[in-house]
């Protein structure tokens, strides 16, 4: 079985990890022209995203846009206080049994893993799904060290299988189809050849059980830290987490310092917004709260809890005023399922860990903004992704300030600087204006199509029709029309007054 | 190869405090938030909470047949009958009809599996069903609330194909927030090493969004709801 290989792309370059910097086109422009990826990964957000609305409109009516509101005062508070409630989640997490690691970055998040695996004499490794785990790479570095880690979600295990890279915060393998599936379940783990669901799940379910019972370390993320407890809560649909968390002897949660909380009650109000969010389900169907390893007295459950908090770049992003905000993220993908971009482009299109517009602030934060210089311009700013938002991160502000930022830190060209003074000028003096309203209007008219559309606009304009159409001018400037309707208007007031 | 040391705890939340404008972590804060249950609750605590917990769990997938606890055995045997289950792991220590439960399916020809020492999760992985307890129940998820102890494992309700949960309905609180606060009250004592809410059975909608049960966990819940206690 082929479980060494990293995802790659057809191109050979890592899907979540390409060259820097990063060129956001050479991936979209390809998969815009995909159409069963485009049909796939639309159909699964929309129905995500329609889903979402009607359940919290069900639980929570009108009361939703205030429980965001108070939802965000939690995130915020904690990340306000994060020292406090750090300290407060350690002191109870060792209390309980656990031991407690410090990762200043990946690098170390992976050390300390592989230190704990070399420890324990750890050969196997069962992996629950966990999006700051594939941040630092966890999996490749199990894997180099000689301890044979396997994921044990159904769509990260089938992405593994299959030498692919998931594409969704929530739903890794969004963007393929059950056939190949099929197809990668015959070729890696000898099946038999099916494209039933059913089957598929099936035969999963056997091949990890047996890698569950032979594990001796699991791996998971984590949704919450309780501070006032010092529980890890760990929320899974498909029990593999429970499992990871459960059958090996060494359970090691790798989390992100953002994921405290203080009490289980503010973790609860969180819950309810979490799977609502995510799939439109009350809770996921497993929510774990793990608090220290098994006690003397229990029957099963792992001999050793490890945490590994986790900054890698959290602590700079507490530091800026603006930016900070994204830390409130809980990860629920409610943004990716609402943005018209991401339902185009796909995930793959990010070219990181993060995807979608969460994926286009974070991902510039934790890797450098002058490396991926376009995902903050992946974005129609049309609102959706903050109205989605359980936490109310203003998404399209902070997309907003990225932009800015790019500006600054940009030299402008001479063309397009000349363009400027030239679009200036025009602008000074009203006929100016008007003439070049005529002269645009009268350009592109004569190169519309029969439909009504520019598809290749002349000169500097050419950039901007490569992706898309543009639609011809009206006949009439809306200032002619308003002159003559101007003119109208009183006229058939009074006709109104006589009648 | 020469790793720099490890971050210590000091290092790690020193550099936060730095972050956050301070110099070191301070002993106190404001008050979190107050969650407000105007906003936040679901559930209302009056009515007919069982109902609203067994419609709630019946929406995600659980099958919840209530009884009385006279009525229990006869309830079991027929989940036994219908599901065709011939051994089980039996988690029952905490209800009073524990043994009585245990000798009625030994005579009805389901094997038990010895599930104490280190043998719980293999007991698990052989046996057709788990019947376990459940601490209590939440109404507005129609979740089952699990906690370990020495006699409450976590294998029962997790690696057999099926799970039967005995939910004593005074177990059932209304809301999360119900559940959440206890937790919080509950401060002084030593919490379980695992808690659990489990809201329908294993699920996954990987595969084109097919919906598809028992992909790790079990594919099959079934409640017994026990109305007189």
């Amino acid at each position: 079985m082929n479980e060494q290989t990293a995802p790659v792309t057809h191109e050979g370059e890592r899907v979540l990890f390409p060259p820097l910097p990063y060129d956001m086109r050479r991936r979209s422009d390809a998969a815009v022209k995909d159409d069963a990826l485009r049909a796939a990964v639309e159909a699964a957000t929309l129905t995500k995203d329609t889903a979402r609305k009607a359940t919290f409109a069900e639980a929570f009516g009108e009361r939703y846009d205030a429980l965001r509101g108070l939802a965000e005062r939690i995130k915020q508070h904690t990340l306000d206080h994060l020292d406090y409630y750090l300290d407060q989640f350690i002191d109870h997490a060792e209390a309980a049994g656990a031991t407690v690691h410090y990762a200043a970055d990946a690098a170390e998040a992976n050390r300390v893993c592989l230190g704990i695996a070399e420890r324990e004499g750890v050969r196997a490794c069962v992996k629950a799904k966990s999006m700051v785990t594939e941040e630092v790479r966890l999996l490749e570095a199990l894997q180099a060290a000689g301890v044979e880690t396997l994921e044990t979600d159904l769509g990260e295990f089938i992405l593994q299988l299959d030498g692919d890279a998931p594409s969704h915060i929530v739903t890794p393998m969004i963007h393929k189809d059950r056939a190949s599936v099929g197809r990668a379940f015959e070729r890696e783990l000898g099946a038999a050849y099916t494209d039933e669901p059913d089957a598929l799940t099936a035969i999963a379910r056997e091949h990890l059980r047996d890698k569950y019972r032979r594990a001796d370390m699991g791996v998971t993320g984590g949704n919450f830290l309780v501070a006032g407890s010092g529980s890890v809560v760990v929320c899974t649909n498909e029990g593999n987490g429970t499992f990871c968390a459960s059958t090996p002897r060494v359970h090691v949660a790798v989390v992100g310092i953002e994921k405290l909380v203080p009490t289980f009650e503010h973790a609860a109000v969180l819950l309810k917004l979490l799977a609502r969010s995510s799939t439109a389900q009350p809770l996921t169907v497993y929510t774990d709260i793990l608090t220290g390893p098994k006690r003397r007295d229990e029957h099963d459950g792992p001999e050793q809890l490890h945490v590994v908090l986790v900054d890698n770049g959290r602590t700079e992003l507490l530091a800026d005023p603006v930016m900070r905000d994204t830390l409130r993220c809980i990860r629920c993908g409610a943004c990716l399922n609402a943005c018209p971009v991401y339902r185009t482009v796909g995930g793959h299109s990010y070219g990181a860990v993060y995807t979608g517009p969460i994926g286009a602030l974070v991902t510039p934060m934790l890797k450098g903004l002058t490396n991926y210089p376009d995902l903050p311009q992946a974005s129609s700013l049309c609102g959706a992704c903050g109205e989605a938002c359980p936490v109310n991160i203003d998404i399209p502000h902070l997309l907003v300030h990225l932009r800015n930022e790019l500006n600054a830190q940009r030299v402008a060209g001479r063309a397009e600087r000349r363009a400027f003074k030239l679009y200036a000028w025009v602008l000074k003096k009203p006929w100016r204006y008007r003439w070049a309203s005529r002269l645009v209007r009268f350009v592109l008219r004569r190169r519309a199509d029969d439909d009504g559309y520019v598809t290749r606009a002349p000169g500097p304009g050419k950039g901007w029709t490569e992706t898309r159409d543009l639609p011809a001018p009206a006949k009439q400037s809306f200032r002619q029309w308003w002159k003559q309707n101007k003119r109208d208007e009183p006229q058939r007031h009074r006709d109104t007054e006589v009648n | 190869m020469n790793d720099p040391p490890p971050t210590t705890r000091e290092q790690f939340t020193g550099r936060i405090s730095r972050a956050l404008g301070k110099a070191y972590a301070p002993g106190h804060v404001p008050h979190p938030p107050a969650v407000d249950d105007e906003l936040a609750r679901v559930c209302g605590d009056d009515g007919d909470l069982v109902s609203r917990f067994a419609e709630r769990a019946a929406a995600v997938g659980v099958d919840v047949r209530r009884c009385t606890a006279g009525e229990l055995c006869e309830a079991l045997v027929d989940v036994v009958d219908e599901l065709g289950i011939g051994s089980a792991l039996l988690n029952t220590e905490r209800l009073r009809q524990h043994r009585v439960l245990g000798d009625l399916l030994r005579g009805h020809g389901v094997e038990l599996h010895e599930w104490r020492g280190d043998r719980a999760m293999a007991a698990g992985f052989a046996a057709d069903a788990g019947i376990t307890d459940a601490a209590g129940a939440i109404a507005e998820s129609g979740s089952l609330v699990l906690a370990t102890d020495g006699d409450h494992g976590r294998a029962g309700a997790l690696a057999p194909p099926v799970h039967v949960a005995i939910v004593p309905a005074s177990g059932v609180v209304a809301d999360l927030l119900d559940w959440a606060r206890a937790l919080d009250a509950d401060g002084g004592c030593a919490p379980p090493a695992c808690r659990q809410l489990v809201t329908g059975p294993s699920k996954t909608a990987d595969i084109e969004g097919v919906l598809v049960t028992g992909v790790h966990g079990p594919g099959r819940v079934v409640v017994l709801l026990i109305e007189d206690q």
